[in-house]
C-alpha cells in the first residue's frame, strides 16, 4: 500500500457568469496591486506614497474624477471596436489606424464647412465614424476579395495613415502657419464637444460613449445582425451553411469596428486635445484592444474596464509629479494588469487539485 | 473460452457535478477475450473506458489488473499497467510518418529519436498481428482507416495488453471493419484482451462476451453466442424497438430534384462529383449506398448552395437553382441534415432557442426591425422540444451541452419546419440510438408522404433499405447505378459499394 500525492488540474463547475466575472476581478485588481507594488520596489519608490497618489489624482475630487472619465471616454470606443470584431473572430488590430482616420476626416470636415454647434457636432461624430470605418472597410474587402490576412492589413494600414498624416503636416498642407510645431491648429469652437457641466472638465463624449455602449450591447444580444455576429465567430463553417455570408460579415463587421475605433480619435481630438499631431493619439488602439479582452468582450465589462484604466492613467500623471514614479513604470502596470486578468480568468475555469491515489 | 481474469471492475462511481455519468459499475475483463461494451449515445460507455485509461479519475470504486489493485491518476499509470487505448478522434501528428507518431511521447524518444530500433520492434508488431503500414508515410497521406492503424500501433508499441477501442469502425470501410475484426483476433489469440465500444449490432455480436450499459447502470454481462441482437436492443433501451419502419406504397409525383450531369470538386481543387445525373419525384426517396468519402458530402453541399458547382444543373420544381447562394436555396425551401451537425448544422454555444433559427433569424417570424423577437424563439423551441421529445434542463440549454441525439433533433425541428419540396439529409443516423434512429426514419417517411422528394445518403444499408424507393450506389463520385428498391440485395449493394459492377443477370435501370 503506497500513497501517491500529485497535483491535477481539473475543470470547476461551472458557475453563473456574473458570479465569475466579480470574483476574477476583484482577485485580479488585488494581484495586479501586488505585483506593481513589486515593480514600484524595484523602481526604488515608496509603494505607500506612489498609491495614494495615484487613487488621490483618479479620484480624488471632482477634477480627478472627471479626468479619469475623459481618459475613458476614448477608451469605450476603442474597447468597443475590438470586442465587436473579436465576437466575430475578426482580428482587427488596426485601431490605431481607425482613430487617426475618423479624427483625420472629422477634422477635415470641420476645416471644410461652417455651421454652429449643433450641426457641426453631429457632422464631426458622423465623419469620425465613417473615417474609421472606411480604414476598417479597406481591410475587410481585401480579406473578403482576396484573402488577405486582417492581422497584417489592419497593422499595415496603421502604418500607412500615420504617415499620410505626417505628410500632409510636414508638407504644411495641415500645418498651422507660422509655426515649426508638426501640429494642425486648433479646431473651430463650433466643433468641440461642449462640457456636461459648468466648471467641470467633463465633455459631451461621456453620453455618447453610454449611448454606445448601450446601442452595441442590444445590437449584440437582440440584432440579427448582433446574432449573425455571434454564430459566425463561434463556428464560421455552420454561419455560411445557414446562409450567413462570410464575405458580407468581413466587410459589414470591419465597417463597424472601424467605425467605433474612429469615433474614440473623433473624443480625443474634439475633446481633449483640439488639434491633431501625429503622436497625440497613439496608444489608444492597443490600450482599447487591452480593455475588450479584459471585458471578455461584453458592452458592460467594455464600460467597467475603460473607465479603470482611465482612472490608472489619470492617477498615473499624479503618481508621476508627486511620487516621481516614471511613465513607463505606469505603462508596465498596466501590462501586468492585462496579464493578470487573461490568467485569472483561466483559473476561474480550472483549478489545481490535489490528488491522493490509494494503491 | 478465456477465463483467467485481466481487468476487474467493481462498483467504479464517476460524476460530473449534478450527474452521474457512470453508477456503481462492476464487470471484468478475461485475458484473451474482446468484451464488448454496449450502449446508446450517453449511457457511460466512454466515461467508463475513460476511467479505466485513467484519463477520468473515479469517484469511488476499484480497479484489479491481474487481480491487483491499481489506482490511475493519469493515462500514463493506465499505461505502465499495459492499458491503451484508441480514442474516438485521433491523436496524431499529420506532418510527421507513421514511425515517427509511433516513437512520438514514448519515454524513450528523447531529444532525436532512434528510429532504427523502432522500426524493427514495430515490423515485429506488424508481423505478429499481420498489420500492413508503410512506416514511412505522412500522416496527411493515409486514409482514415489507415490512421486508425496507427493508433493501434502506438498502443500496442507502448506495449499494451489491454486494448480500449472506441467505436473502430465508425471511420472504416466495411472491407476494412472486417480486416480489424480478423487481426483483433489474432491479437486475443496471442494473449491480448480487447474492449471494444460500440452500437453496431452486427460487431458486437463478434464478441465474446457483451456488458451492456443504460443510463449509467450495467444492466448486465452475457455471453455472446447464448444471446441475441433482439435481446441486446432491449437490454440497452430498455423497451422493444422495431427496427423496420412502417413504409407506405406510394406513386411518385411530379419531379422535383432534377440534377444533370453535375461536377463538384472537393477542398483539394479535385473532382469528387463526376457527372452525375438523376431526378427525384414528389412522394420519393432516392438512397445513396456508398461509404463515406465517395462524394456524398460534395454532392450535399452543392446541392444546398455551399460548394461551387463546376458543371451541370440543379433544377428545382423547374427552376434553375444552379449556385444559388446558401441563402437562397433556405429560402426556397430546400433542407438539409448535414453529415457533420456541429460543423455544418448548429452553433454549439448557441442555446437550443438561436440555433432552432440558424438561417431564419430574418424572417418575419423571427424577428421585427432587425430585432429578434425572443418571446416568438422561445413559444417556437418550446413547441419543438415537445414535439420532438428533444431532452434537455431548458431551451436555454447550450447545444454542445446535448446528447448527439438530441442535437440532431434540433436540426430536425428547423429543417422539417423551414422545408418546402425537398429535403435533403446526409448520414442523417450517424452516430444515433436505435431509439431516435427509429424516429429519424419515422420523420423522413413522413416527409415522403406530404409530397417532398427526399435525398438521403447513408452508410448504414439498414437506412437505405428501409426507406428508400429507389437506391443509387455512389463510388469515387459515379453512380454505380440507380435501382428500383425491390430489385437490388443487400448482398449486391455491398459488391456495388466496393466498386464492383453487378452480373447481366441483375437488371440495371441506369438513367
Amino acid at each position: 500500500m503506497a500513497e501517491m500525492t500529485q497535483w491535477t488540474i481539473v475543470r470547476k463547475p461551472a458557475q453563473p457568469a456574473w458570479v465569475a466575472s466579480f470574483f476574477i476581478t476583484l482577485f485580479a485588481i488585488l494581484l495586479s496591486l501586488a505585483a506593481s507594488s513589486v515593480l514600484l520596489v524595484i523602481a526604488g519608490v515608496d509603494v505607500w506614497e506612489a498609491f495614494d497618489a495615484l487613487l488621490l489624482g483618479a479620484f480624488g475630487d471632482m477634477e480627478g474624477v472627471a479626468g479619469s472619465l475623459v481618459k475613458a471616454i476614448p477608451l469605450v470606443f476603442a474597447g468597443l471596436s475590438a470586442g465587436l470584431a473579436f465576437r466575430a473572430r475578426i482580428w482587427n488590430v488596426g485601431q490605431e489606424g481607425q482613430i487617426y482616420a475618423g479624427s483625420m476626416l472629422a477634422y477635415w470636415l470641420s476645416t471644410s464647412v461652417s455651421l454652429p454647434s449643433v450641426l457641426m457636432i453631429p457632422l464631426i461624430l458622423a465623419g469620425g465614424f465613417a473615417g474609421g470605418a472606411l480604414l476598417g472597410a479597406t481591410s475587410g474587402v481585401l480579406k473578403s476579395r482576396f484573402r488577405v490576412d486582417e492581422i497584417v492589413s489592419t497593422v499595415m494600414l496603421n502604418y500607412v495613415i500615420v504617415l499620410f498624416l505626417s505628410y500632409l503636416l510636414s508638407s504644411k498642407i495641415w500645418m498651422e502657419p507660422g509655426q515649426y510645431y508638426m501640429q494642425t491648429p486648433q479646431v473651430v469652437e463650433a466643433s468641440r464637444l461642449p462640457s456636461l457641466f459648468s466648471g467641470v472638465n467633463l465633455h459631451m463624449g461621456l453620453v455618447v460613449a453610454i449611448l454606445a455602449l448601450i446601442a452595441v450591447q442590444i445590437l449584440l444580444s437582440r440584432g440579427t445582425l448582433g446574432y449573425a455576429i455571434r454564430a459566425f465567430g463561434w463556428n464560421p463553417e455552420a454561419a455560411r451553411f445557414r446562409g450567413i455570408d462570410p464575405k458580407y460579415m468581413f466587410v459589414v463587421v470591419m465597417v463597424l469596428s472601424g467605425g467605433l475605433a474612429g469615433m474614440a480619435g473623433v473624443m480625443q481630438t474634439f475633446g481633449v486635445d483640439f488639434r491633431l499631431t501625429t503622436t497625440a493619439l497613439q496608444g489608444l488602439g492597443a490600450t482599447g484592444i487591452i480593455v475588450g479582452v479584459i471585458a471578455g468582450m461584453r458592452p458592460l465589462g467594455i464600460g467597467i474596464a475603460a473607465v479603470l484604466f482611465g482612472s490608472l492613467a489619470q492617477g498615473a500623471l499624479f503618481m508621476e509629479v508627486m511620487a516621481g514614479v516614471s511613465s513607463a513604470v505606469v505603462s508596465a502596470m498596466q501590462a501586468i494588469v492585462l496579464i493578470v486578468f487573461i490568467s485569472s480568468s483561466a483559473f476561474s475555469r480550472y483549478r489545481l487539485m490535489r490528488v491522493k491515489s490509494n494503491v | 473460452m478465456p477465463t483467467t481474469e485481466h481487468l476487474r471492475v467493481e462498483r467504479l462511481t464517476k460524476r460530473f457535478g449534478e450527474v452521474t455519468a457512470v453508477d456503481s459499475a462492476s464487470f471484468d475483463v478475461r485475458r484473451g477475450e474482446v468484451h464488448c461494451l454496449l450502449g446508446e449515445n450517453g449511457a457511460g460507455k466512454s466515461t467508463l473506458s475513460e476511467c479505466l485509461y485513467g484519463f477520468y479519475r473515479p469517484d469511488s470504486g476499484r480497479l484489479f489488473v491481474d487481480g491487483h489493485p491499481v489506482a490511475f491518476s493519469s493515462p500514463r499509470d493506465a499505461i505502465a499497467h499495459g492499458i491503451g487505448m484508441v480514442h474516438q478522434h485521433f491523436v496524431l501528428v499529420t506532418p510527421l510518418s507513421v514511425i515517427e507518431n509511433v516513437v512520438l511521447g514514448t519515454h524513450k524518444s528523447g531529444w532525436s529519436a532512434n528510429l532504427t530500433e523502432a522500426r524493427q520492434r514495430l515490423a515485429e508488431i506488424c508481423d505478429r498481428y499481420g498489420i500492413q503500414t508503410d512506416f514511412n508515410a505522412k500522416i496527411w497521406q493515409l486514409s482514415v482507416g489507415e490512421q486508425q492503424w496507427v493508433e493501434i500501433l502506438k498502443a500496442l508499441y507502448i506495449g499494451a495488453e489491454l486494448l480500449i477501442l472506441d467505436e473502430p469502425t465508425a471511420v472504416l470501410t466495411p472491407q476494412e471493419s472486417e480486416r480489424l475484426f480478423r487481426i483483433i483476433r489474432r491479437m486475443t489469440d496471442d494473449g491480448l484482451s480487447v474492449i471494444l465500444i460500440s452500437h453496431k449490432l452486427n460487431e458486437v455480436m463478434q464478441s465474446d462476451r457483451v456488458t451492456v450499459l443504460r443510463k449509467g447502470k450495467i444492466v448486465g454481462t452475457v455471453n455472446t453466442e447464448e444471446t441475441t441482437k433482439s435481446d441486446l436492443v432491449k437490454m440497452m433501451v430498455g423497451r422493444s424497438v422495431s427496427l423496420k419502419a412502417e413504409r407506405r406504397e406510394l406513386s411518385a409525383g411530379k419531379p422535383v430534384l432534377e440534377v444533370k450531369d453535375l461536377a463538384v470538386n472537393n477542398d483539394r481543387g479535385l473532382r469528387a462529383v463526376n457527372g452525375l445525373t438523376f431526378q427525384i419525384r414528389a412522394n420519393e426517396i432516392l438512397g445513396i449506398a456508398g461509404v463515406a468519402g465517395n462524394g456524398q458530402k460534395e454532392l450535399f453541399e452543392a446541392l444546398v448552395g455551399a460548394r461551387k458547382v463546376e458543371q451541370g444543373s440543379v433544377h428545382l420544381n423547374g427552376a434553375n437553382v444552379t449556385n444559388l447562394s446558401p441563402k437562397s436555396m433556405i429560402d426556397i425551401g430546400i433542407g438539409y441534415i448535414p453529415d457533420d451537425r456541429y460543423r455544418a448544422g448548429l452553433v454549439g454555444e448557441f442555446d437550443i432557442e438561436e440555433n432552432l433559427i440558424l438561417g431564419l433569424q430574418e424572417r418575419a417570424e423571427f424577428s421585427r426591425h432587425k430585432l429578434l423577437d425572443v418571446k416568438r424563439m422561445a413559444k417556437f423551441a418550446q413547441e419543438a422540444i415537445n414535439q420532438f421529445g428533444i431532452v434537455t434542463p431548458s431551451s436555454k440549454a447550450r447545444a454542445n451541452t446535448l446528447s448527439g441525439g438530441n442535437a440532431q433533433k434540433i436540426i430536425l425541428a428547423r429543417e422539417l419546419w423551414s422545408s418546402k419540396s425537398c429535403l435533403l439529409a446526409n448520414q442523417p443516423t450517424r452516430g444515433l440510438d436505435v431509439g431516435v434512429i427509429e424516429y429519424v426514419h419515422k420523420m423522413l417517411l413522413e416527409k415522403r408522404s406530404d409530397g417532398f422528394a427526399v435525398l438521403l445518403a447513408s452508410e448504414e444499408l439498414d437506412d437505405i433499405l428501409a426507406l428508400s424507393d429507389r437506391i443509387a450506389v455512389i463510388v469515387k463520385g459515379e453512380f454505380m447505378g440507380i435501382f428500383d428498391a425491390g430489385s437490388v440485395s443487400l448482398a449486391d449493394l455491398g459488391l456495388l459499394m466496393a466498386g464492383q459492377k453487378l452480373g447481366t443477370s441483375v437488371a440495371l435501370e441506369v438513367e
